[in-house]
């Protein structure tokens, strides 16, 4: 969090910026339910709403690294999409919640939100946010 | 199979950060469509594994895969540094798949 202090944008900025990154991390969650709707890719739909939901959640990434620090940015996202999509599943598409696999994913969840934030300001980001 | 699918989702995520990369920095169109290609394989393989893995765990093991690609790609590709806290997350991760694995 440390890094979030550093970011010289005003507080209306921030607040924008904070949306953004949410709102992209829903759409993680977004795009990967449908992905798991469009049995692998031959339903037409979902297929197609699960291709424009990652083209947009890819958008709201690169975006939001222009607003807050890359490795805060990707905390949220990944932290969203990972935590969401299994609780989606559990929640509504009978997948299951053994404690094995909870604590897995909470392992995952953990190691994956931390990474990007103990490699601090360096230069490579994940999903092409290296574009901008 | 479904595993493999899953990996190879993965490997298209990781190879296409150094793709965008290197676009980035030659601004050539092949390096472009490259990185598209990969991404492009990645949906696909990931849209494939979700037959019988739940969205949940493939979610998380692909963004894993990603992360601790991402991150090695780095350190071996662009000299980033190595500290204890990174290796002890990657270390994290690829127990958490492996468990995830084991326990599915």
């Amino acid at each position: 969090m440390k890094q979030t202090l550093q970011c010289p944008v005003s507080s209306t900025g921030t607040k924008a910026a904070w949306m953004v990154v949410i709102a992209g991390g829903l759409m993680d969650v977004v795009w990967a339910v449908l992905l798991d709707y469009s049995e692998g890719l031959t339903v037409l739909w979902p297929s197609v709403f699960a291709l424009a939901a990652i083209t947009v959640s890819y958008f709201l990434y690169v975006l939001s690294l222009k607003l807050l620090p890359a490795g805060t940015a990707y905390t949220v996202f990944t932290g969203i999409g990972t935590a969401g999509t299994g609780l989606i599943g559990i929640l509504f598409l009978g997948e299951p919640a053994g404690g094995w696999r909870i604590f897995f994913i909470g392992m995952l969840l953990l190691g994956i939100t931390r990474l990007k934030l103990a490699s601090g300001g360096e230069t490579v980001q994940p999903k092409g946010g290296e574009l901008i | 199979m479904a595993w493999i699918w899953l990996l190879l989702a993965g490997a298209g995520e990781v190879i296409s950060v150094p793709l965008l990369k290197e676009w980035q920095g030659r601004r050539r169109p092949g390096w472009a469509a490259a990185a598209i290609a990969a991404l492009a394989l990645s949906f696909y393989a990931l849209s494939q594994s979700l037959s019988y893995i739940p969205i949940g765990t493939a979610y998380a093991v692909w963004t894993g895969i990603g992360s601790v690609g991402a991150i090695s790609s780095g350190i071996l590709l662009y000299g980033e540094s190595v500290n204890p806290l990174k290796l002890a997350c990657m270390v994290l991760i690829v127990v958490g798949m492996v468990g995830l694995k084991l326990t599915s």
